[in-house]
């Protein structure tokens, strides 16, 4: 009751209230491309950097994530509600990008030089890598290297669990409807990715 | 509350939050609506200026297109001709064979005409008995009588005094 009022009142004059999403959703059916501006920059950074773990490579993820966000505006109309656009939009992306990746089989590219230098500062990070593993000699780069060369070896469903849940924080029942599957086979996934990545990544893993 | 108990996966959920550092290159995510938008507006403006400008940018950016293009219309040309001559040689063909109503009509290009006609066509009046270089000279005159025929018209003297 408490957060239902809350959510009532009104807000100040002067304070602009962002639109909500269907709002720009509606506004761009209607060939506002200032509203869908407004969708593109509020989730270009989720969407591009799945396809960019996904793909592990930027001018890939680049061309997907540009293909993805015309294609969502293309079948705009399509978009019923009954998820939220952003749920939708991932699904475009997530298809597209598996689309590209059995093409793409053969093609390896891993960019490496992308990791922001903040990573340093990370606590949590600088906790496993100074403290916790063996390996403390281990920089990031090469912590980096091993890393994605573990995700490489996943099948591309795999990658994509570990990717949305593990790097980018959403939800079993979120990636289900993104995967088009119940969350018990997401869990499943999960499982069976996590334990193929802790058996490539033991020696950092080691109490 | 109660403390979850570990999970066997933690210190790997620790290990793969190294990803979210992981950045595209600076300003990249700035200009990519600009991108799209861009992307979208030629789209329309293609869509609403017609087929032959749609034809035209499939081929500048679509090399496939065009080479495809290029070899449709190369082997239709080709096919077209070996086509043409196939055909020209068949009627050629049918017509030394031809039996029935057709074959009992002369042939323009083969029927010899008769003498006479062969004759009369080639020197129509016996035009072509003469030649700039020998002059015709009439050596015998017709029977009707002419007063300008030798013998009977005679030059007189005419005098303008009188």
């Amino acid at each position: 009751m408490i957060q239902t009022a809350i959510a009532r009142v009104k807000p100040p004059e002067h304070e602009v209230v962002p639109e909500t999403d269907l709002a720009l959703v509606s506004r761009s059916r209607e060939g506002d491309l200032r509203a869908y501006d407004e969708l593109i920059r509020r989730h270009q950074e989720r969407i591009y950097a799945t396809l960019y773990h996904m793909t592990s490579n930027h001018e890939d993820a680049n061309d997907l994530a540009q293909e993805t966000f015309i294609k969502a505006y293309k079948a705009i109309k399509s978009f019923k509600g009954d998820s939220s656009f952003f749920t939708w939009l991932y699904r475009i992306g997530v298809n597209k990008t598996l689309n590209f990746l059995k093409q793409r089989k053969s093609r390896v590219q891993m960019s490496l030089n992308d990791l922001d230098f903040n990573a340093e500062h990370d606590p949590d990070l600088v906790a496993l890598i100074c403290e916790k593993t063996p390996r403390r000699e281990a920089n990031l780069a090469e912590l980096q290297e091993k890393l994605n060369a573990g995700m490489r070896k996943l099948s591309e469903t795999h990658r994509l669990v570990i990717t949305l849940h593990d790097v980018q924080g959403l939800s079993h029942e979120e990636i289900g409807k993104i995967m088009d599957c119940n969350t018990g086979t997401v869990r499943s996934r999960l499982f069976y990715a996590r334990q193929e990545m802790k058996s490539y990544l033991a020696e950092y893993l080691e109490q | 509350m109660t403390n979850r108990p570990p999970d066997e996966f933690d210190r790997l959920r620790s290990l793969l939050s190294l990803k979210r550092h992981e950045q595209p290159p600076p300003g990249y995510l700035e200009h990519l609506p600009d991108r799209i938008l861009a992307r979208l507006q030629k789209d329309e403006l293609r869509r609403e200026s017609g087929w032959w400008q749609w034809f035209v940018d499939c081929f500048e950016t679509k090399p496939v297109v065009v080479c495809t293009y290029g070899f449709v219309v190369s082997s239709l040309l080709i096919a077209g001709f070996r086509v043409s001559q196939t055909m020209q040689d068949e009627s050629l063909a049918s017509t030394k064979d031809q039996t029935g109503w057709l074959a009992a009509s002369p042939d323009p290009l083969t029927v010899v005409p008769s003498t006479f006609l062969q004759s009369h066509f080639a020197n129509p009046a016996g035009l072509y008995n003469y030649s700039s270089t020998e002059p015709a000279v009439q050596t015998h005159y017709s029977t009707i009588p002419n007063r300008w025929s030798s013998g009977q018209v005679r030059p007189e003297r005419v005098s303008y005094s009188e």
